[in-house]
């Protein structure tokens, strides 16, 4: 583990978030989506975000591109540290310069994320024109070459493709295309093979991480499959409720987790050659944003939940080998000493 | 492509066929004919002369006879001479559609620079006051109805600005500025409806694009939101909008009777009017006829246009 052990203060960090807060003000209350989210991510790094629906995952990603819808989502609090820049601060026109270009993103469902008017070609072309300044023809050359590096048969021709004419997968690895064009510092991929086959996942995943490490390339994996998570990041946020409970190395969370709810998850994975039998879930739903309750939000569905746990929300504890999480009675196998 | 073209050409038939009937038996239920009206009070007097006449214009034979007959020679390219005056049918027909042309074009002119544009605007800047402005005038502008509209615009302008010429139609080929000045006004008016319509539907399907994964895409590439919305938004959402422009286009050089007479425009519009009272059905059915055709040319055109503006409609 120590070989893995991050170094406090590393200069090769890409993006350092700290304390960011993005509600959404309804009618019915105000969410807090992301609720005092810290983490950060270096070169060449995968991190993972795993979490239900609507534990704020998804939220995190387009608040560090600045894309959550305005109104009702704000950031109304934190800091994006990149490039030396706070992006909270950033106007637009200068966040317009880093999307695509330092920072892209890719999405869930790659059909309806692309144009179905425009051709695949000019799509990813577009981040050349505007960010470098080619010319039409050139852009189109570069996107070719792009559609090559993920490696879509015959480039030239599916360039002329329009998305409803390519397969889940090809859509997907042109939206990597397009995502990494400009070569950016981060990608952060928003659950990018929920939405395709199983054997199609593993293929996209495997050129994502395989084009990251070469490219070196940070790469933020937002998603809800542990078994993804396992297969592709170095270190994993675990969110619940807009914040992170649990932050470590991917060897620790599979091996000794902390809170509760990773080792629910955990347990809700089935493995290969352990006895067959019914799978275990974690009981309940997660809690309404609106309306969480005055201490951990986990407690309600908590097993090891006690009177404390209902009534102050617990704070962060970090041990020596970089494990974070916030829990006030963790789970016992962690035998490092604590810091 | 070609195939399709020719596929729905051929589809043109039966509708046509089917036009063509309705038009001859409405022509048959009006009661009276040409020769009551161009006898008038002399019918009693000589009802031989009267049998006579009618048997010149083939009125004595049975319905069937006659359209057959009549759709016989339309398919020859004759659409008859009109009963009246015994002017070419298809004479009339292609002097007086260039107006109606026009007036179409002119409208189409102010439903396209003014109604997507304001449409546009509202859906970009939904919720403000800028929205709110448009949606309501949108909706002051619908229930105005367009025959007081023309009235009223005639009344202003001739009293107000006697000498303006705004009012006086003068054929293109006369001259051509005066000609577009005496079509400015019945375009305005023509096209309110239709605009308000327009600004609505154009809000609608520009809040629906704007909601897409794809503009989410787009801002995440790093795309200014000039290019997002002229790029990645308008396109998409100008496909609803061009069927229903599609249809105004068949509307417009079809049917605009009031406008017609408000603005005393030898239109098609007042061709058909004048020849019901007369019951000239020479007229009345190759005007209508022409107009169907019309109409359902340019919705093949719009057809046709769809497969351009969306890419997953391919015929």
């Amino acid at each position: 583990m120590t070989e893995r052990a991050p170094k406090p203060c590393d200069s090769s960090v890409v993006l350092r978030v700290r304390d960011l807060r993005t509600h959404f003000f309804t009618n019915e209350g105000v969410v807090k989506a992301v609720d005092g989210v810290d983490f950060e991510i270096r070169r060449g790094e995968i991190l993972g975000i795993v979490g239900e629906s609507g534990s704020g995952k998804s939220v995190t990603g387009l608040s560090l591109m600045r894309l959550v819808a305005s109104p009702p989502g704000r950031i109304v609090s934190g800091q994006i540290e990149f490039g030396g820049r706070d992006l909270v601060e950033a106007s637009t026109t200068e966040m317009q310069d880093i999307r695509g270009r330092r920072m892209s993103m890719i999405f869930q469902d790659p059909l309806t994320s692309l144009n179905p008017v425009l051709r695949i070609g000019y799509q990813v072309g577009e981040v050349f024109r505007y960010h470098l300044g080619l010319s039409r023809s050139k852009a189109l050359h570069r996107a070719v070459d792009m559609l090559r590096a993920t490696e879509i048969p015959s480039p030239d021709r599916r360039a002329q493709s329009y998305p409803y004419e390519l397969s889940g997968g090809m859509r997907q690895r042109a939206m990597i295309a397009m995502a990494l064009a400009c070569e950016p510092e981060l990608l952060i991929a928003d659950e990018p093979t929920t939405a395709l086959d199983v054997t199609v996942q593993a293929q996209v995943l495997e050129l994502m991480k395989t084009i990251c490490r070469e490219r070196q390339t940070a790469l933020l994996l937002i998603t809800h499959d542990m078994g993804v998570v396992a297969h592709m990041c170095d270190r994993v946020a675990v969110m619940y409720a807009g914040k992170i409970v649990e932050y470590t190395d991917v060897h620790t969370l599979f091996a000794r987790p902390a809170h509760p709810y990773t080792a629910g998850l955990l347990r809700s994975l089935p493995r290969l050659g352990a006895k067959l039998r019914r799978l275990a879930s974690l009981e309940g739903q997660p809690p309404r944003l609106t309306r969480l309750p005055a201490g951990c939000a986990f407690a309600p569905r908590c097993p090891r939940a006690q009177d404390r746990c209902r009534e102050v929300a617990p704070d962060l504890t970090r041990l020596g080998n970089g494990h974070q999480f916030r829990c006030h009675f963790p789970l016992e196998n962690d035998k490092e000493p604590q810091a | 492509m070609l195939r399709y073209i020719a596929h729905r050409l051929l589809g043109l038939i039966p509708v046509l066929i089917g036009v063509s009937l309705l038009v001859f038996l409405s022509v048959w239920v009006i009661p009276g004919d040409v020769v009551d009206i161009m006898m008038g009070d002399e019918m009693a007097q000589s009802a031989a002369a009267i049998e006579r006449l009618r048997a010149q214009m083939n009125l004595d034979e049975p319905i069937h006879i006659r359209y057959l007959t009549w759709i016989g020679n339309v398919l020859q390219g004759d659409l008859g001479v009109s009963l009246i005056s015994g002017e070419p049918v298809l004479d009339q027909i292609l002097r007086r559609a260039p107006v109606n042309f026009q007036l179409m074009l002119m409208a189409m002119f102010f439903i396209i620079v003014i109604g997507i544009p304001l449409g546009t605007l509202a859906a970009y800047k939904q919720f403000t006051w800028i929205d709110n402005t448009i949606r309501i005038g949108a909706i002051f502008g619908y229930v105005i109805p367009n025959f007081w509209l023309a009235t009223i615009a005639v009344l202003i302008v001739s009293l107000y600005f006697p000498r303006s010429g705004v009012l006086h139609y003068v054929p293109f080929s006369e001259d051509p500025i005066a000609n577009i000045r005496g079509l400015l006004l019945p375009g305005l008016v023509l096209s309110l409806t239709t605009v308000t319509y327009i600004v609505r539907l154009t809000r609608a399907t520009v809040l629906d694009a704007l909601r897409q994964d794809y503009v989410r895409t787009a801002r995440a590439k790093g795309l200014s939101e000039r290019i997002v919305m002229t790029v990645h938004v308008i396109p998409n959402s100008m496909i609803p909008v061009a069927t229903v422009l599609g249809i105004q286009v068949g509307v417009l050089i079809g049917g605009l009777v009031l406008t017609e007479e408000i603005f005393m425009l030898p239109g098609i519009g007042r061709m058909i009017l004048l020849s019901i009272e007369s019951r000239d059905f020479m007229v009345l059915a190759g005007s209508i006829l022409f107009v169907a055709v019309i109409f359902v040319l340019v919705n093949l055109i719009i057809d046709i246009l769809y497969a351009f503006l969306d890419p997953r409609i391919r015929y």
